[in-house]
């Protein structure tokens, strides 16, 4: 049951009707059920694993808040009794029970994310490494099925048990409310990954029908769906003929193709997050930001920080500030500075963490040598800018150029466009040889007149489809950049008179109805994001 | 739930104003080509005939449509015959036709068309064939049966698609023309009583081999059709219907594909004239030079003399009284008139 069918609009139509008419206490079951149900149409091995996870996750957090309260009490109660030494001690034994119950949680449930998802790719890899050496050790392949949303609800699975390990909130004590966290149904297909602390509340909390909240969500779905049906996968059918038919092209189409395919993957991408934000808004329930106008970024840097933010934040939360603030890296920050000085060897570790958070990053997006090819060019040019950021700086102070001029964020602009436009070879390239050859094809002919001789018009979109593309690509910039500038669009149009705020809305519904890419004439894209 | 009353108000008014602007897209947006107007037409034509007035239904594809006559077999014999058919209507479709057609019409016999029991069906390479075959029908359950019918074996095609016809015509945005956004009406009335009479001639040789036995044509019953032909018996059974196949001449035609259909009809009782045979030709005397529209299809001229032959044998068979003299038939001795006069004017062309 996709986002954009004729199935969910019923079901949405049905889970609001009932959401709303029902006592407030009884909602969160409401929204219990509907997401299970939601989930059901996944298949019902997938929905056994959806509840593992969240038995798994329920029980580790009741253990842990447990073990939290049992070393409060312990210090607390022999205060006086207790020397700092033992104090240290014995916090330091309950930590290590701690992490052993944390340990297996994680093992557990990230267990089934690395087995479905990368198991075949392991095993690939295994058998063709003992092939060298003519061994007859080979691991066999399955054929295992991704199950959907997998990660999305794994790591918000994940991000709980670590926050009530780190003492960041209690645990919740009510398996079905819980469950209902791990599977809110807007969310767990494609993200964002939401916060407990942020989320859970909302769940259970009850709401009422509020017209101009119920408006605002409905505006923000019907905008997902423009960006998902008229632009991402009117972008697809060039991007799959470009990507598709790669050693019949070179110079600058494949270039085309790739900044193409970066304006499908956030037009896909953040379409499905606004309208999984939209169906929260409608209930009463706010869902974190995904995208930050990451088409404006002015460094690769910046770029994460405004591309599926909750990942990003997810990364720097539990990976990176983990790894950078253990102990291991601290002795490790003071061996590098032994030997590179100071500059270099305080940022070594902090180096290391990045390389190592982005190497997960791009496995996060896939299994295959491609997606870590991904993760490791993306760390490497946020290393570089954090390497090359101050002398830049100090260049720009000597020479006085003008850094907070339009010229040279645009300039930055166009920079971290064309870096991410070249990454993504590597996460829409069908192999990392593929996409290598895609990079060097790129940059070894010039052939600007591509735009000229009518060759764009053969990428699988006739005349008036590319234009239609450029024209909506235009609206989309346009609106991303007067967010950017901090104009609320909906908040104006919302002040506007209603035969205008209606001729707007119709003008939207109609342009994807009209110009939407679906139907027997087009093969239906699911969203890109669905699959990680 | 709390709404205000105004907050509804609004709701409702703006969902109004987005149905009206949706039905006034949908048929901006809906082709207009000849054929589809004629296959509307013919549906048309066959809601406003008088309840309970027809007495024989011809259910078939386009080679019925050509092939068969029904104003001349009243010509011939009075008896009232409509046309059911539509270009190459499926099996499924057939079924569906019938049991729409049975709301309105009690007939004696249903003439089915034997040629689709053998042919298999690709419902997405026919995807416009199936509309042209559905869009005309009244909204039913029929009609979302058969709609349910063709997406349960598609994957491209909706349902949704099939109800809105604007889910699939959007994408005639950029060959929009003035002629879409005008008052577009088709004809209402087919005096031909849902025929379609072709007068271009194009001679055809059936080779020496014709209804010889080493014929490579299909011969295997294809069993999704076989699942809609039982079920039309069943149904006409069920009505005290008789049912009795027809196959028209066509040069993809052969004798494995008769024996096929011969074996079936003996199975089930049914009736069934191939005009292929050389016997039938013979009786009928078909003509390869004048007779044939094209390969599939007969010209007005075959069509005449298979529709007295096909005529003659219904009203012997099944004994079916003439309404010639009837004047609740008088509108169809009009229409025969009208018809004569044209088929005269051609004949002196």
């Amino acid at each position: 049951m996709g986002f954009i069918s004729a199935i969910f609009a019923v079901f949405l139509i049905l889970v609001i009707l009932i959401y709303f008419i029902i006592p407030g206490r009884y909602q969160w079951i409401v929204l219990l059920v509907g997401s299970y149900v939601f989930y059901s149409f996944v298949g019902w091995k997938m929905l056994l694993l959806l509840i593992f996870t969240t038995v798994v996750t329920f029980l580790t957090g009741l253990l842990l808040g447990k073990e939290n309260e049992v070393n409060t009490k312990h210090i607390e109660g022999n205060e006086k009794i207790l020397s700092v030494v033992q104090k240290n001690k014995d916090r330091g034994k309950f930590e290590k029970r701690k992490s052993l119950i944390l340990c297996i949680a994680l093992v557990l449930i990230f267990g089934i994310l690395a087995f479905q998802k990368y198991y075949n790719f392991f095993a690939l890899n295994f058998n063709l490494l003992f092939a060298v050496f003519k061994t007859d050790i080979q691991l066999q392949m399955f054929n295992l099925l991704l199950p959907l949303g997998i990660s999305f609800y794994t790591f918000q699975s994940a991000g709980y048990i670590i926050d009530v390990y780190r003492r960041k909130y209690s645990p919740d004590k009510n398996l079905a409310k819980f469950a209902l966290f791990v599977s809110f149904f807007p969310q767990i297909i494609q993200g964002p990954i939401s916060r407990y602390d942020e989320l859970a509340i909302q769940l259970y909390t009850p709401h009422v029908f509020e017209y101009t909240r119920v408006k605002f969500g409905a505006q923000l779905i019907l905008w997902g769906i423009f960006k998902k049906l008229v632009i991402a996968d009117r972008a697809a059918i060039i991007v799959n003929t470009v990507f598709n038919n790669y050693t019949e092209y070179n110079g600058l189409i494949l270039l085309l193709g790739s900044m193409f395919y970066c304006i499908q993957i956030y037009t896909d991408f953040s379409g499905g997050i606004d309208i999984a934000r939209g169906i929260a808004q409608i209930l009463g329930i706010e869902l974190q930001e995904n995208f930050k106008q990451p088409l404006f970024a002015t460094s690769v840097a910046n770029f994460w920080r405004r591309w599926h933010i909750t990942l990003s934040n997810w990364m720097r939360d539990y990976v990176f500030y983990s790894l950078s603030l253990s102990r291991g890296f601290a002795k490790l920050s003071k061996l590098t500075r032994k030997i590179f000085g100071n500059y270099l060897g305080k940022m070594f570790p902090t180096v290391l963490a990045m390389f190592i958070t982005f190497f997960i990053v791009g496995i996060w997006h896939g299994a295959g040598w491609k997606f870590i090819a991904y993760g490791i060019y993306n760390g490497f040019f946020i290393v570089l800018g954090i390497l090359i950021g101050p002398i830049i700086n100090k260049a720009a102070i000597k020479h006085h150029w003008k850094i907070k001029s339009f010229s040279w964020s645009f300039f930055q602009i166009i920079i971290t466009f064309f870096i991410v436009s070249i990454g993504r070879f590597f996460s829409r390239g069908s192999s990392l040889r593929d996409a290598l050859q895609m990079i060097n094809a790129t940059f070894s002919s010039f052939n600007p007149w591509v735009f000229f001789d009518g060759t764009m018009y053969h990428l699988g979109l006739d005349e008036n489809n590319f234009h239609l593309l450029i024209f909506t690509i235009i609206v989309l910039l346009f609106f991303d950049w007067s967010k950017e500038k901090g104009f609320n669009l909906r908040e104006k149009i919302s002040k506007q008179q209603l035969v205008f705020r209606w001729i707007l809305y119709l003008v939207g519904i109609f342009s994807i109805i009209i110009f939407g890419i679906y139907g027997i004439e087009y093969n239906a894209a699911e969203f890109i994001y669905k699959g990680f | 739930m709390r709404i205000k009353y105004l907050d509804f108000v609004r709701i409702t008014i703006f969902f109004v104003v987005f149905c009206l602007i949706f039905f006034w897209l949908s048929k901006v947006f809906y082709p207009k080509y000849e054929n589809r107007s004629d296959t509307l037409m013919r549906t048309n034509t066959f809601y406003i005939q008088p309840k309970n007035s027809i007495d024989i239904i011809l259910i078939g594809t386009s080679s019925f449509l050509s092939g068969i006559l029904p104003l001349t077999i009243w010509e011939q014999t009075g008896v009232p015959v409509y046309m059911r058919s539509s270009d190459m209507l499926a099996s499924a479709s057939m079924y569906y036709y019938l049991v729409e057609t049975l709301k309105y019409q009690h007939p004696k016999v249903v003439v089915l068309e034997g040629n689709q029991l053998i042919n298999p069906y690709d419902v997405d390479a026919h995807e416009s064939i199936f509309r042209r075959q559905i869009d005309p029908l009244k909204f039913s359950l029929e009609k979302i049966k058969l709609t349910k019918y063709i997406t349960s074996i598609s994957k491209k095609q909706t349902i949704t698609s099939y109800i809105f016809p604007i889910f699939r015509f959007h994408t005639r945005w950029d060959e929009l023309t003035k002629k879409d956004f005008e008052n577009y009406k088709i004809e209402r009335y087919d005096y031909q009583k849902g025929a379609f009479a072709a007068i271009e001639i194009e001679p055809v040789e059936f080779p020496n081999s014709f209804m010889n036995s080493d014929s490579s044509s299909p011969s295997q019953i294809d069993y999704e059709s076989l699942d809609y032909y039982l079920r039309i018996i069943k149904l006409c059974k069920k009505n005290n219907i008789h049912v009795m196949l027809v196959t028209l001449p066509r040069i993809s035609w052969s004798n494995e594909s008769h024996l096929v259909l011969q074996e079936f009809a003996n199975q089930y009782g049914l009736h069934y004239l191939d005009y292929n045979l050389p016997s039938l030709m013979k009786d009928v005397e078909f003509d390869q030079l004048t007779d044939m529209h094209d390969k599939w299809h007969m010209s007005i001229f075959g069509a005449l003399k298979t529709s007295r032959h096909l005529g003659n044998f219904l009203q012997e068979t099944y004994d079916i009284p003439s309404k010639r003299n009837d004047p609740l038939y008088e509108q169809w001795n009009i229409d025969l008139k009208r018809f004569q006069t044209d088929v005269s004017k051609l004949m002196q062309e």
